[in-house]
């Protein structure tokens, strides 16, 4: 037996879904209910994020799906065996969020130290693992361009260098820091690996393989950026998109399935599931993208539940 | 996923079950160049079965139901669903009813709400490997895949590569360097939906969009010796937009009450309209930070814009053309002559509004510090 106010919001989302005379009150009924659910998900996952900031990504939300609900695709799929709020208030919030970001009208993790609010992407406070709170402070000021300022470091592995270190050697062969003793380990393990390669002279194709596929992404990123300005706002939308992915090839993975397949003459599912693993391998395999990657985490928990 | 469609189509639906796919993977062909124009052979192929389209999409829509909760190849094949749906749509839209095409959309914009994980956002790079649709015609998770973890990471570099012309802050910023130290609660912009805002200006049919500067606030003493502030914005993310504010305070020769506040104004639009509401506020913010805030800004700004038009309240400032420049002028002497002397510093603060042709409202706060 539902409780009489979940009856009356699937009453409400029945009528908004069909659109029946007077929907735009059950929306008002609707409304509140999902204002709570988004603003809690927003909570849960950015919970450094300012009062303004969950406002301005509620609104916009609700906002988009009152347009949706006024032209009858909001609750398409929805079904009474579901709770409206729920349907509406899952993943897509997390989307959200990071559409909002991605607009780049708010720093990840705004956080206040003192009267000031820092304005550049930071570590939330509660991500720094630093036990003495009174220096939380300074710690708090790390910034994503210092975390990701190359030469990067890599994590020492737990027992023998695997295969997605040597994927991380290939990979970012422009951004470790080859002093280090781990990255040596691996260093002298990659002329084995890309067995294609001359073995006498692998490095030096490597580096002109890796500088023409930069190249390339280069020329994309250009692109992409010009067509940010576009007057058409799904253009522009597609162009950030592309950036996007192209600036993090560009920093992380710059080669390609195909280039793996090349260099270490396996086959083509062996190069892409080198790829994959070195991908989802990333944050363990480089501390800096691990302390970059904190929050994202916890957001991707969300997402890693349910597969 | 991929392997077999082009295998597929070159089998007619043997029942109307099929009808669906099989007229989905036309129009991908179609849009490939792997295919002949796909409308002619769908009709042909509706005429045959007796059915028709719309028939079949609510069976797609219960297909879809799981696409929330859905993850890896299913996720990815579900969206792949999705996108040949929107390539239909495009196709034949005409063979479709209203009812249809709606399906359609609600399906499309609900897979702008998904999220990617790594096994999905890999499968789609390996149907888009095959499949490479234009851009233009993608649905939004297939424009560029990625993971949502390795998305957030993205956007947070594409935040660093652009940042110096990116943000509003930035761009104020860096145009008024030297005068920074005389401006003041820079932060409170970071409030603001400024690009949400300014894109949906430009969408038609012209929705009316209020910009709003949380506050350049200097002391007197710091303002009446700085005669100028130029503050040039330039957006990205939307069309091209600048504009540059030159606030001055002549003296005018006449006599010792004799001053002219002048709002100059470059911009990419034209002007149409400068106002100056609530003379002497100097420390409240008033309504339209608060409706800056509160992501209205399309319905307040037509109120706002309203207010402008209808002279509520507003001290309308006279424009006067110089070559291509046009300066508003707020003569103090001619038009206000119950004001004194003492009240022409607090003439200058208060609520700005710049009305541009289209119907945009550019907003912005003077006030003194405390």
């Amino acid at each position: 037996m539902l409780c009489p106010m979940v009856y009356d919001l699937l009453e409400a989302a029945e009528r908004i879904r069909v659109r029946a005379e007077g929907w735009e009150a059950d929306w008002n009924r609707l409304a509140p209910a999902l204002d709570d659910a988004i603003r809690v998900r927003i909570r849960i996952g950015f919970p450094t994020f300012t009062l303004a900031s969950i406002d301005d990504i509620t609104q916009e939300l609700l906002c988009w799906y009152h347009d949706r609900a006024t032209a009858g695709t909001l609750l398409e799929r929805w079904d009474r065996s579901r709770s409206v709020v729920g349907f509406l208030s899952g993943s897509v919030v997390q989307h959200r969020v990071l559409d909002w970001l991605a607009r780049g009208r708010h720093p990840l993790g705004l956080i206040k130290l003192g009267d000031a609010e820092v304005t550049e992407w930071a570590v939330p406070a509660q991500e720094v693992r630093d036990p003495d709170a009174d220096q939380h402070r300074e710690r708090t000021q790390i910034t994503l361009s210092e975390m990701l300022q190359p030469p990067w470091k890599l994590a020492t592995p737990a027992r023998e260098v695997t295969r997605e270190y040597r994927v991380a050697g290939v990979e970012l062969h422009q951004r470790l820091d080859w002093t280090q003793p781990v990255a040596r380990r691996v260093h002298t393990e990659l002329p084995a690996f890309l067995q294609r390669l001359p073995a006498d002279t692998w490095e030096d194709e490597l580096r002109a393989r890796l500088q023409a596929k930069v190249a390339v992404l280069e020329k994309r990123r250009t692109a992409a950026e010009a067509r940010l300005d576009s007057p058409i706002i799904r253009d522009a939308t597609a162009a950030r998109s592309i950036l996007a992915k192209t600036l993090f090839q560009l920093e992380v993975c710059p080669l390609e399935p195909e280039d793996l397949k090349a260099m270490t003459g396996g086959s083509a599912a062996n190069a892409q599931q080198l790829v994959s693993s070195y991908r989802r391998a990333l944050p363990d395999l480089v501390p800096a993208l691990a302390q970059a990657w904190a929050v994202i985490r916890r957001l991707d928990a969300g997402v890693e539940a349910r597969a | 996923m991929n392997g077999t469609w082009m295998a597929t189509l070159a089998q007619p639906p043997a029942t109307a079950d099929q009808l669906w796919t099989w007229a989905g993977y036309a129009a991908r062909a179609e849009v490939l160049g792997a295919g002949p124009p796909c409308r002619d052979a769908i009709a042909a192929q509706v005429a045959r079965l007796g059915t028709s389209l719309d028939a079949l999409a609510p069976g797609v829509t219960t297909q879809l139901r799981d696409l929330e909760t859905a993850s890896g190849t299913r996720l990815a094949e579900l969206l792949v669903i999705i996108q040949d749906a929107a390539l239909l749509s495009g196709c034949v839209g005409d063979l479709l009813t209203d009812a249809a095409r709606r399906s359609i959309q609600a399906w499309t914009e609900d897979a702008e709400g998904v999220m990617l994980d790594h096994d999905a956002a890999d499968a789609l790079d390996v149907f888009l490997g095959t499949s490479p649709l234009p851009d233009a015609l993608r649905i939004g998770p297939l424009v560029a895949p990625l993971p949502a973890a390795e998305r957030l990471l993205a956007i947070q570099l594409v935040s660093l590569h652009l940042a110096p012309r990116r943000t509003i802050m930035a761009a104020i910023r860096q145009t008024t360097q030297p005068l920074e130290h005389h401006m003041t609660k820079i932060v409170q912009f970071a409030h603001h939906t400024w690009q949400q805002i300014l894109g949906d200006a430009f969408t038609p049919p012209s929705l009316p969009a209020v910009m709003a500067i949380g506050a350049l606030g200097k002391s007197d003493q710091e303002e009446l010796s700085i005669p100028r502030i130029p503050v040039t914005l330039h957006l990205t993310g939307a069309q091209p937009f600048k504009i540059k504010l030159a606030r001055t305070l002549h003296d005018r020769k006449a006599g010792p009450d004799s001053q002219i506040l002048a709002l100059e104004i470059t911009s990419d639009l034209p002007v149409e309209a400068v106002v100056l509401f609530d003379i002497g506020d100097s420390g409240a913010k008033g309504d339209f930070f608060m409706v800056a805030r509160k992501g209205e800004a399309a319905i307040d700004a037509n109120k706002l814009k309203q207010r402008i038009e209808n002279d509520d309240g507003g001290i309308h400032f006279k424009r006067r053309d110089q070559g291509d420049r046009a300066i508003f002028e707020l003569d103090i002497i001619n038009d206000y002559k119950h004001l004194k002397a003492s009240d022409v510093r607090l003439l200058k603060y208060g609520h700005y509004a710049v009305q541009f042709k289209g119907g945009i409202c550019f907003v912005f706060d003077l006030y003194k510090d405390k």
